[in-house]
């Protein structure tokens, strides 16, 4: 019996101190998105808000920004992003998501008036901010991101023309820097890994 | 200090027995389409709060006759517009959403309209549609003819866990 007590003695001894060094190895963190070395100073853009007025990327005042570019007709990638992202934000501590800023940009500004955005957007956090602009202007604010949108006409639908967009999730950094992207994963781990990843970077 | 450690050794016994118990339970699969039938599996609509906004339906379709058939289309109240469109991503994670004609569905085969894939659009929605509602939708077959199914309202988001979801859900099978 004394015996038994001491091999699980042991054991527990072994297993917290597993533990301890891989709490240790904290330093060593993989960024479950994609990272980008080095990451991609961004221009501090101007576009338009829900409420009309202007917003630039430094009025973000989260420690951290998400950013997804897409348009409130589609009705399958972009609010699966958004739920995603609202999931993830869902699993912080409140300060932490306090810190998260999480910007949707339009690329479908004939669509997406401010008023549409501001209703789209509160279906998901009415914190969550909807920009948009001009053609000329969103194709400036996408290059840096690596990030493109083109307007199609279907004339088989009663859509009228959608619009084909890169949809990845971006992370900024408060340095205004690209730091990581996250690609389409309707099945797969998008929650967990951002989740993950902020919970790192908020620390 | 006997007592305790037994306690915590119960304890983490049981966690171990309900962990391993999490691991071997049987994953609700599709049935095999052996049945002879033509079945919608797993019925759902993503949530959308704007009212004139769009939506999507997916399910899975499994044919159990020995001839092919196509969805054709489907029709329900809930919006303005229904057409079956597919989502498709190039290389660079470029999404284009397409109109498609049909959606064939071979003899003893499957297809899945899922999300990122093919989907049944709803454009312009007469009213919210919000988690835990149901609403009906009529599937037309080219060999089957009209299938009326029920669809539920879900979260948009799925963590990989919730895909045991499949198969699970609501059954239709024609008549």
């Amino acid at each position: 019996m004394m015996k038994h007590n001491k091999q699980a003695q042991a054991g527990l001894v072994v297993l917290v101190s597993l533990l301890l060094f891989s709490a240790g190895c904290g330093s060593a963190y993989d960024y479950r998105g994609g990272l980008l070395e080095p990451p991609i100073p961004l221009p501090d853009f101007e576009l338009t808000s829900m409420t009309g007025q202007p917003f630039r990327l430094s009025d973000s005042q989260g420690d951290i920004t998400l950013v997804a570019f897409g348009y409130t007709f589609c009705p399958d990638v972009c609010p699966m992003t958004l739920a995603q992202v609202k999931q993830a934000l869902a699993g912080l501590e409140a300060a932490e998501r306090e810190r998260v800023q999480v910007i949707f940009i339009s690329v479908d500004p004939d669509r997406d008036t401010p008023e549409v955005l501001t209703r789209y957007m509160a279906a998901f956090d009415p914190a969550f901010i909807g920009l948009t602009g001009q053609a000329a202007q969103l194709e400036a604010v996408m290059k840096p991101f690596g990030a493109v949108a083109e307007k199609e006409v279907v004339n088989d639908s009663a859509a009228g023309y959608l619009v084909s967009h890169t949809a990845r999730l971006y992370l900024i950094d408060s340095q205004q820097q690209l730091l990581l992207q996250y690609g389409f994963d309707p099945a797969g781990s998008t929650v967990e890994d951002l989740q993950s990843d902020l919970t790192y970077l908020l620390k | 200090m006997n007592r305790v450690i037994g306690m915590i050794g119960l304890v983490v016994t049981l966690v171990i027995l309900l962990a391993a118990c999490g691991a071997a339970a049987p994953t609700p699969e599709a049935a095999a389409p052996s049945s002879g039938e033509l079945m919608v599996m797993n019925p759902w609509a993503r949530a959308s709060a704007m009212e004139g906004g769009n939506s999507a339906i997916y399910l899975t379709l499994m044919n159990g006759t020995g001839n092919d058939d196509t969805l054709l289309s489907a029709a329900s109240d809930v919006a303005e517009v229904i057409e079956l469109h597919e989502s498709k991503m190039d290389e660079n994670q470029v999404m284009q959403m397409s109109p498609i004609p049909n959606v064939p569905v071979p003899a003893g085969g499957s297809a899945t309209l899922e999300p990122g894939g093919k989907h049944i659009m709803l454009i312009g929605l007469k009213q919210p549609l919000v988690v835990g509602d149901k609403f009906k939708v009529t599937l037309t077959f080219e060999k089957g003819g009209p299938m009326e199914i029920e669809a539920e309202v879900r979260e948009g988001a799925m963590m990989s866990g919730d895909m045991n979801h499949d198969g699970a859900g609501m059954e239709h099978r024609a008549e």
